[in-house]
């Protein structure tokens, strides 16, 4: 009986972990495609352009 | 022993910034216009019974957020692998004891992959000063998730993390 409990219970841990992982992924992706879309954001990557650019990084 | 020097230019890597936040995003632009974001997620529920390094654990993660339409090479981009590389190393110099957990999305079947490339990054631009330790996690489908957790070799938790690490993986696919 104990090792059946022990059974149940490192399995829901397990779910739960990766339920728990895949929750979290979906979400960062949302909100990654929301910044991304901010004037803000597309800002920030103009100055990255520049950055590499002074860098001899350039197309 | 500690990390030493980059074994490359200034120019060899993207410009990056870090925007900071709860999942410590850092984000860069290729050449060609491809945005990519780096995320380190606070992870402590992986080892939520190990509380003296549980806020030390975090989710690594890379993702692609913009790639421009037309046909460009990102696998023959040599700058992104040592971007992450020095990325990587600016957070670990946020927290001495920080460590990196790194899971490889089985979403598309492509996990292995993943874990292929990642070591490949790992062997060509190990700078010293780091472990790694790899496992495989499965779900009760069967699907496979390799694993991989990083961090300082002198980290104090080392010992304790990588014990933890086995021991988590070892009970999960033995009682499938």
């Amino acid at each position: 009986m104990k090792n059946a409990e022990a059974k149940k219970n490192i399995i829901t841990y397990t779910d739960s972990f990766l339920r728990e992982w895949k929750k979290r992924k979906a979400q960062e992706e949302e909100e990654a495609v929301k910044a991304f879309n901010t004037p803000e954001y597309q800002q920030m990557l103009k100055e990255l352009q520049k950055q590499n650019a002074a860098k001899g990084i350039a197309i | 022993m500690q990390p030493r020097e980059l074994p490359f230019e200034n120019n060899e890597f993207y410009s990056y910034k870090f925007l900071n936040g709860i999942n410590n995003v850092y984000s860069f632009i290729t050449i060609h216009g491809v945005v990519y974001e780096i995320r380190f997620k606070p992870s402590g529920y992986i080892f939520k019974e190990k509380p003296s390094f549980a806020k030390y654990i975090f989710e690594f993660s890379l993702q692609l957020i913009y790639r421009p339409e037309g046909k460009i090479k990102i696998a023959s981009d040599h700058r992104i692998p040592k971007t992450v590389l020095v990325i990587f190393l600016d957070f670990f110099k946020r927290h001495f004891e920080n460590i990196c957990i790194y899971i490889c999305d089985s979403s598309d079947s492509k996990q292995f992959v993943r874990k292929k490339k990642f070591d490949r990054w790992y062997n060509d631009y190990n700078i010293g000063g780091f472990s790694k330790l790899d496992e495989t996690f499965k779900d009760r489908s069967g699907n496979q998730y390799p694993v991989s957790i990083i961090l300082r070799s002198n980290n104090s938790f080392k010992l304790e993390v990588f014990k933890a690490f086995s021991e988590l993986v070892k009970k999960t696919n033995n009682e499938k």
